[in-house]
């Protein structure tokens, strides 16, 4: 095997370090193994500098203590490992070779493999409500007419309103119309990030060739342009060579393209040469037919009323939406059960719990002593009537279950009774609520008032 | 190569999978067991108090992903004081990511900013991506909307706290981890005395440990009584 060595110092240094330690900068780091020589690889450069500076010497210790004496030698660097099926020699450098190792897709410089439009985003899965009828008709538009209809095409809204699935869709669908155009799909956050590799890397031409030649260029979020001068200029000679040239461009933004902060004008006053349309959040039928949509596209049965159940109760955005039906499908098929309302409320009962209710003692008391109209300091006195007791007893059998406070504490906050006199409480509450219909009820109650 | 544990080390408390008591959280268990070792799912958002396990499941998830022969990565942000946001450049390469307590570093921009263009490269890459909080995704107080709709976006699950009997079986079991025998009467004993939150339980069990280990005796009603000065 050939990271042996590697793996046993791994077993080590497992039971050596904290958890954290260990899985936060030690498991992570990539071995390669070579001749006696072990060269480590770090994601980035700041994990790099915490391991050389705090837990080289004891990795070279355990090495040494391992390979009995010997002194392996072990070098950290800057890397990401591949598959060694790909290609085994890819991640071993030259000994001396001071530069990062980088992966090969970086090494390359190249940016093809940023354009991925995802297939699953078409006019076809879109849909259509009263509050993106507007965006979808310009969409399809530019889409039967890349660079002649709207130029640019500026969609702007919330986040989760489908701003990136129409980008998406007008991207595929020139794509199926002309398999052969150069149609590229990059985030903001991206087109900054291969420039400032590029400049790095001394190939900025390359990436001005790559984006200048697209029949079609998608920029997501432009708003992460804000303060970046230098992709701003460059991504607006990018933008002038292709509207020049006929070329599509569509741009999202989370907001109308003026009060974009940090801006340069001259590229606001561009982004409103075309069309700007906005994308408002979808009303309740629309969020019911993207569930429906949604749970048909994954083969997921879901029943009208349970859809409108979750679009209901989830105003806000379609990724909401989503993540709410991710939860009830993993909830179906975990129990086996079919979706309905019950089934829905059941599964989404931590995600529409607005807040995690800390149940305190105190809280209980206070909430058993207005349901029994008692009073508080009733509760926490030493009075014995069965009309106190009663009430006292549920409260502290409450504690114990909602709370994770001990018994003596528990004894201590009922106006400092025993321990034993809580766990006698306690037992014969189990039972009573077993046997008595009335002491179930309240529970019942008192439960639903204090966990809901 | 063969290699022997050199003597006298210390068993220590390793996070598993095996070793989490699911409780009331048997689904989003068998969903850890499921993806952490082997495809991706969706990202998971998990939330609860402290003291349920989420680090505990994290750090299993790591180790379970590791037995599968997936690196992962774990991140803790509770120090994010201590890191840079330029940790997260990069570790989108690691098929399993688990960020730990975002919360704490929630309403800083930069970090807000990474972890969102983090999230979107984890995306791309289809890694898995498991993150914890102390609040659902909407009480998190992000400032990035971007990054706030997409944490609500894959799976979310609230830790819930397990019952007595199985935090009973959950220090049994990690007892049994170091070596030590802990009688069914003695945990009775011990749950009814102290608070029953699991760090706290945790905690009392490396104390009985480290003294029954000194003492040279067996954990017993009588020597934790001794011990706590009950």
């Amino acid at each position: 095997m050939a990271n042996a060595l590697w793996e046993s110092c791994l077993e080590l240094l497992e039971n050596e370090l904290s958890p954290q330690q260990f899985n936060t900068w030690i498991r992570p780091l990539h071995a390669v193994e070579q001749q006696g020589r072990i060269q480590l690889l770090a994601p980035n450069r700041f994990v790099k500098d915490w391991v050389q500076e705090r837990l080289m010497k004891q990795i070279s210790e355990t090495l040494c203590q391992l390979d009995n004496g010997s002194a392996v030698k072990v070098s950290l660097e800057i890397g990401t490992q591949q598959p060694p099926a790909i290609d085994p020699t890819a991640k071993l450098p030259a000994p001396s070779s001071p530069a990062p190792q980088f992966s090969r897709q970086e090494d390359a410089g190249g940016f093809g493999h940023r354009n991925s439009l995802k297939p699953e985003f078409t006019f076809d899965t879109f849909i259509e409500g009263k509050s993106n009828q507007l965006p979808r008709a310009a969409a399809l538009q530019v889409a039967e007419n890349p660079g002649a209809a709207y130029n640019p095409l500026f969609i702007y809204g919330g986040v989760g309103l489908g701003k990136t699935h129409l980008m998406h869709a007008v991207g595929n669908m020139i794509m199926a119309r002309n398999p052969r155009a150069r149609v590229i799909y990059v985030h903001s956050e991206r087109f900054v990030g291969d420039m400032v590799k590029a400049f790095q890397h001394n190939t900025i031409d390359g990436f001005k060739r790559y984006y200048r030649s697209a029949d079609a260029l998608l920029i997501d979020d432009i708003q992460f342009f804000a303060n970046k001068e230098r992709s701003q200029e460059e991504f607006f000679h990018t933008f002038n060579t292709l509207l020049e040239g006929q070329r599509q461009v569509i741009l999202t933004c989370d907001r109308y393209p003026k009060e974009v902060g940090g801006l340069e004008e001259r590229l606001k006053s561009r982004f409103g040469h075309g069309l700007t349309v906005a994308v408002e959040p979808p009303e309740l039928e629309t969020r019911v037919a993207i569930l429906i949509n949604k749970a048909l596209q994954r083969r997921i049965v879901l029943p009208n009323e349970a859809a409108f159940f979750i679009a209901k109760r989830i105003p806000s955005n379609v990724r909401d939406l989503e993540g709410a039906l991710n939860r009830v499908h993993a909830h179906a098929r975990f129990t086996g059960r079919p979706i309905d309302t019950e089934m829905v409320k059941e599964a989404l009962k931590d995600l529409l719990a607005m807040q995690d209710k800390q149940v305190t003692i105190d809280n209980i008391q206070k909430t058993v002593s207005e349901y029994f109209k008692i009073r508080y300091s009733d509760l926490l006195s030493k009075k014995r009537s069965r009309s106190i007791a009663y009430p006292r007893q549920i409260a502290m059998t409450l504690a114990r279950e909602l709370t994770s406070h001990s018994l003596p504490e528990i004894g201590e906050a009922f106006g400092g009774r025993d321990h034993t006199t809580v766990l006698h409480a306690c037992r014969k509450m189990v039972n009573e609520r077993r046997n008595t219909a009335r002491v179930s009820e309240d529970f019942s109650n008192l439960l639903r008032i204090l966990t809901t | 190569m063969t290699l022997q544990l050199p003597l006298g080390i210390r068993l220590r408390d390793l996070a598993t999978l095996e070793n989490f008591i699911p409780g009331r959280n048997n689904e989003l268990y068998a969903w850890l067991g499921e993806h952490a070792g082997g495809v991706a799912g969706r990202p998971l958002y998990l939330w609860g108090a402290s003291g349920l396990g989420k680090t505990h499941l994290l750090h299993a998830a790591c180790h379970h992903a590791h037995r599968a022969g997936r690196s992962a990565f774990y991140l803790p942000l509770e120090q994010g004081g201590q890191f840079a946001p330029q940790i997260l450049d990069g570790i989108e390469h690691y098929p399993l990511l688990a960020l730990d307590n975002i919360d704490c570093v929630m309403g800083l921009p930069q970090w807000e900013h990474a972890l969102f263009t983090l999230y979107n490269r984890a995306q791309d890459q289809g890694s898995q991506l498991l993150i914890t909080a102390n609040v659902a995704p909407a009480q998190l107080g992000c400032t990035l909307p971007d990054l706030r709709s997409r944490l609500g976006w894959g799976l979310v699950y609230q830790l819930q706290d397990i019952d007595d009997a199985d935090k009973m079986q959950a220090l049994q079991r990690r007892a049994a981890q170091r070596g030590l025998v802990l009688g069914d009467d003695v945990v009775a004993y011990l749950l009814k005395r102290v608070p029953r939150d699991m760090p706290t339980l945790f905690a009392l069990l490396e104390r009985l440990d480290q003294a029954a280990l000194a003492a040279k005796r067996k954990v017993t009603i009588p020597f934790v009584r001794e011990l706590q000065g009950w």
